[in-house]
């Protein structure tokens, strides 16, 4: 696990806003004023619940959307610079996606070479035929498929397959970086297990960065090196994966990990719950102060007005917080 | 003690396009008074078919009952006619659906939708039909539930729609509800809330609730007893202490290992299940596991397991609790010789 | 269901996972169009409504061929007879054979049917597909353009279009494409709004795919089945504006025939010989039915929602 500071990020996060107009009146604060870095070789969690901004988190790193505010970098270099050729190109060689939902992450109408190769024909045009399936059958043995796969339709494999296609058309362009939006959240638990592992495999082989989003706070913790705790758009927690877990400062945090259901009888009882109740912050024009205000059970007069700042309270463990 | 529900042999299928689908084959089990029963496994087992079928809610065009009895109270629910049916659907019997965003109309208030359940049974004053509303609505912890009673399905969050669906289950006056993956679309907050409300309702109203979930911490968490299921058939069941810390059958043990826990190592690796589940429209002849477990013998392919009590509650079908099996380390395998 | 009860010697010899049959797919693999193809031969309907339109189609090419009575042949000594030997449908108010005239007409009727219908898709798909795609301004442009011409009666542009420029088949296919393409073109903006959001398409723009394949390829073909099913369905109207348009006055001109002026001509003699109008109106209607017909069968057999449970 590398040491922040150490080495010069691969992704720097600097006070990043995605904002959505709804009508003339309506702002929905998707993302708003997250700072992070991500480093090489490392895996970032992001977790949170519904309108946390997690997914649009992910797809501004990758310029899907453009950020309405604050600066992202990727390799020293602003985001916004991608947006034209020729660094359009690189970025989409350097930074790819794995999509949540399996059923609607592969073109109906495409072969699984076709799916696989596309990528790869894109950036070597005069390629052979017979090259190019040698190396779109490699991609597919390395996410556990064969040769019978290729000349088939998406429709004809189960989720966990489709997933694993999907892994394979992100490493088909070879990226150093991959936003890893939800990818398990729509597989059956004994297929979960299969798609995290592979995904542990090829980052150490590969030496891949991943962006792992997703709302189950126990596999996020089993697979990153730090997490960043997002609540309706504000970061509220960012630390190491054990040190988030053995130390949580956030009452959301703490609410969180209480929260999750734990598959064990006598644990489940023992737990002490830290009881939130309430609902969820809407991110369409929020109040001013702490988003978690309403429903903390700390919450004072300043939290109501001013919005936490992000302060180290620990070395490399971060907190947004009035009570800090 | 009386079983409030019993299900005997029942075997459920569709018809479709490409042949029948066996999704439910040969299912028995018992509900009892005031108990929490999970129902736990993947897509495709065959649970929430079941849960439908209690109440006969599967489509009629395509599904029918290929055998069995399902016996609510001394009467075959199977057999019934339409009319005694309808009386307990809604009543005695109250099904929650999973997902609360298609399960309300949304053009008509709140207020009116929970007032339906009610005027079917009995008519009754409008000011009282408003203050049982109100009473059951402040029961499942909504507060100011005269505003809320006049807003609109949209108006509201999923938690606070998941609150109004068991509203509406409750209202009949229960004795049984059936919660089809109650928690599975809210968020990791709201659905803590709303398991406790469940947990606390059942015991209050002495209600017994199917709860069907494939997260097996939401078992952990609030059954008191579970059923595990697998292609379409149950595989082990038992109080929740004895499935988890006893498994008795190769899938929950394996169910068990996929799963990462906040207490699972980093560099420890998970533990899949290797294998994609069985086809329905041919269902193996033998025990519907047996090619993906790793304790896989030629009987097991060949026929399905015979029953096997290991305790009062804990039952498994699976032939390595047959005598002649070989002992192996992380399945709990009765003495030999003992009773079969 | 009896179960085997001899027991076997290795009984409980543990072999483990048999995966190897799990990860294969045992059924063919078929692509869209084979599996439509072959969901329409299951649909005895349509599939019997699809053979008569081919029938329809091969009688209008072929009968004016080899048929020894020309279309425009008058014969003034055998007016306005029925069913005979040397002629099928008998004649017409100035000898001519209805047969012939009925086929000759066919080729009319749906070739303009036909093409109308193909160039309103074409147009329709391709400005319906770009403004949806882009959105914005375009977009806006477009859909402003779109409520303008849908709220212009047909029938008025069709009869300025034919003062314009004249009456004939090329003229009536102008009118009909003119504001023809808006229905499409609503429909496929409207589908392409649906998918351009779903997660292929991302994944393809974050590949780098460029805009324009993405539409050939991704976007297109993912209409593609519904755009042919609208527009087997549009072929029955368009076949009937030209019959109406051409009954009026407004569409071909005599001694052309279409199935229009066949039926102009039959009505004037409807007291006398029934069958001239009969004949005309039978073939507009199983023509049209039969369209009707096949196309619905296309839609259920191109209809995603049906795969997977096969």
């Amino acid at each position: 696990m590398l040491k922040p500071g150490q080495d010069t990020p691969l992704i720097r996060v600097e006070n990043l806003c995605k904002y959505f107009q709804l009508s003339s009146k309506e702002t929905l604060k998707a993302v708003d004023h997250i700072s992070f870095e991500i480093y090489k070789g490392e895996t970032v969690g992001v977790v949170g619940e519904s309108g946390c901004g997690k997914s649009t988190l992910g797809r501004c790193l990758v310029n899907l959307y453009e950020a309405t505010g604050g600066d992202v970098y990727f390799k020293g270099v602003n985001l916004k610079k991608y947006r034209k050729q020729p660094l359009k190109k690189e970025l989409c060689q350097n930074a790819q996606m794995i999509f949540q939902n399996p059923y609607a992450s592969l073109n109906p109408r495409m072969t699984v070479k076709e799916i696989v190769g596309e990528g790869i024909k894109l950036y070597h045009r005069h390629i052979t035929d017979a090259e190019l399936e040698k190396q779109v059958l490699a991609l597919l043995q390395r996410v556990e498929l064969n040769k019978d796969h290729m000349s088939r339709f998406a429709h004809e494999f189960s989720g966990g397959q489709k997933q694993r296609i999907g892994i394979a058309r992100a490493l088909s362009v070879n990226p150093g970086f991959i936003v890893c939006d939800e990818p398990i959240s729509a597989l059956d638990v004994s297929i979960q297990a299969q798609v995290i592992n592979m995904l542990k495999e090829l980052q150490k082989e590969m030496g891949l960065t991943y962006l792992f989003i997703a709302h189950d706070l126990s596999v996020v913790k089993y697979i990153s090196d730090r997490i960043i705790v997002m609540y309706v758009g504000n970061m509220a927690e960012y630390a190491d994966a054990e040190e988030l877990y053995r130390n949580p400062l956030h009452p959301y945090t703490r609410a969180l990990l209480s929260a999750i259901p734990v598959a064990d009888p006598d644990a489940a009882d023992q737990r002490k719950e830290i009881p939130i109740e309430g609902e969820i912050t809407s991110p369409i024009n929020p109040k001013p102060g702490c988003r978690f205000a309403p429903r903390c059970p700390y919450a004072e007069e300043i939290c109501k007005r001013e919005t936490p700042e992000r302060k180290e309270v620990i070395k490399g463990h971060y907190v947004s917080c009035h009570l800090y | 003690m009386e079983n409030i529900l019993e299900l005997n042999h029942v075997s459920f299928s569709f018809r479709t396009y490409g042949g029948v689908i066996k999704a439910v084959r040969d299912v028995s089990f018992e509900l009892h008074p005031g108990e929490i029963l999970g129902i736990v496994g993947e897509s495709g087992c065959g649970k929430s078919v079941t849960a439908q079928s209690i109440l006969r809610l599967n489509p009629e065009s395509t599904g029918f009952f290929e055998s069995g009895s399902i016996l609510y109270q001394g009467q075959d629910i199977v057999r019934m006619q339409k009319k005694e049916l309808r009386k307990i659907r809604g009543g005695e019997i109250g099904f929650i659906f999973q997902d609360p965003m298609t399960s309300l109309n949304p053009t008509m208030k709140i207020g009116k939708q929970i007032a339906e359940a009610i005027k079917k049974r009995r008519s009754l004053p409008k000011r009282e039909i408003v203050q049982r509303v109100s009473s059951i609505l402040k029961r499942v912890g909504i507060s100011d539930p005269e505003r809320r009673m006049k807003q609109y399905p949209h108006e509201l969050s999923g938690g606070m729609k998941q609150r109004i669906m068991i509203a509406m289950a409750l209202i009949g006056n229960p004795k049984v509800i059936i919660a089809d993956e109650p928690t599975t679309s809210l968020d990791v907050t709201i659905a803590a809330q709303i398991l406790k409300l469940m947990k606390k309702l059942s015991r209050e109203m002495q209600v017994s609730v199917i709860l069907i979930t494939h997260d097996l911490g939401v078992i952990a968490k609030t059954c008191d007893r579970v059923i595990v299921m697998y292609g379409g058939k149950i595989l082990e069941r038992g109080t929740v202490r004895e499935i988890f810390y006893q498994p008795a059958h190769p899938y929950t043990r394996g169910l068990l290992n996929s799963i990462a826990t906040l207490n699972t190592k980093k560099d420890t690796k998970l533990q899949p299940i290797e294998g994609t589940p069985p086809d329905l429209f041919h269902p193996p002849v033998g025990c519907p596991f047996a090619a993906r477990c790793k304790y896989g013998m030629h009987i097991c392919h060949r026929e399905m397991p015979t029953h096997c009590a290991l305790s009062d509650e804990h039952h498994v079908f699976c032939w390595l609790q047959d005598e002649k099996a070989p002992k192996v380390p992380d399945i709990f395998q009765q003495n030999r010789g003992a009773l079969c | 269901m009896e179960q085997q009860t001899v027991a076997l010697e290795n009984d409980f010899e543990v072999v483990g996972r048999q995966l190897e049959e799990m990860e294969s797919i045992s059924r063919p693999s078929l692509s869209y169009w084979q599996d439509a193809w072959r969901r329409i031969k299951k649909n005895k309907v349509a599939f019997f409504s699809m053979l008569l339109i081919a029938f329809y189609i091969l009688l209008a090419i072929f009968v004016p061929i080899f048929s020894p009575w020309n279309f425009a042949e008058q014969n003034a000594d055998d007016m306005n007879a029925g069913f005979s030997a040397a002629h099928w449908f008998g004649t017409d108010s100035l000898g001519r054979d209805l047969f012939v005239r009925a086929w000759m007409g066919a080729r009319v009727s749906l070739t303009i049917g036909f093409l109308a219908a193909i160039l309103n898709a074409v147009i329709g798909t391709c400005i319906g597909g770009l403004s949806g795609y882009y959105g914005g301004k375009i977009d806006m442009f477009i859909m402003r353009l779109v409520d303008v011409l849908y709220g212009i009666p047909p029938l008025i542009v069709t009869i300025l279009v034919m003062i314009v420029i004249g009456r004939g088949i090329s003229s009536l296919i102008i009118a009909m494409i003119i504001v023809g393409w808006i229905g499409s073109c609503r429909f496929v903006r409207g589908e392409v709004l649906r998918l351009k959001n779903q997660d292929y398409i991302l994944a393809a723009k974050l590949l780098g795919v460029p805009d324009l394949v993405i539409i050939l390829k991704h976007l297109i073909p993912n209409v593609m089945g519904l755009i042919i099913t609208n527009l087997t369905l549009a072929i029955p109207g368009a076949i009937f504006q030209e019959a109406f348009l051409s009954f009026i006055g407004l569409g071909i001109a005599p001694p052309d025939a279409s199935w229009g002026i066949l039926a102009k001509e039959g009505i004037k003699m409807l007291r006398i010989a029934p069958q001239q109008l009969l004949i005309t109106g039978f073939l507009i209607s199983t023509t049209m039915l039969a369209l009707n017909l096949f196309g619905d069968g296309l839609r259920d057999a191109l209809d995603p929602r049906y795969r997977g449970t096969e």
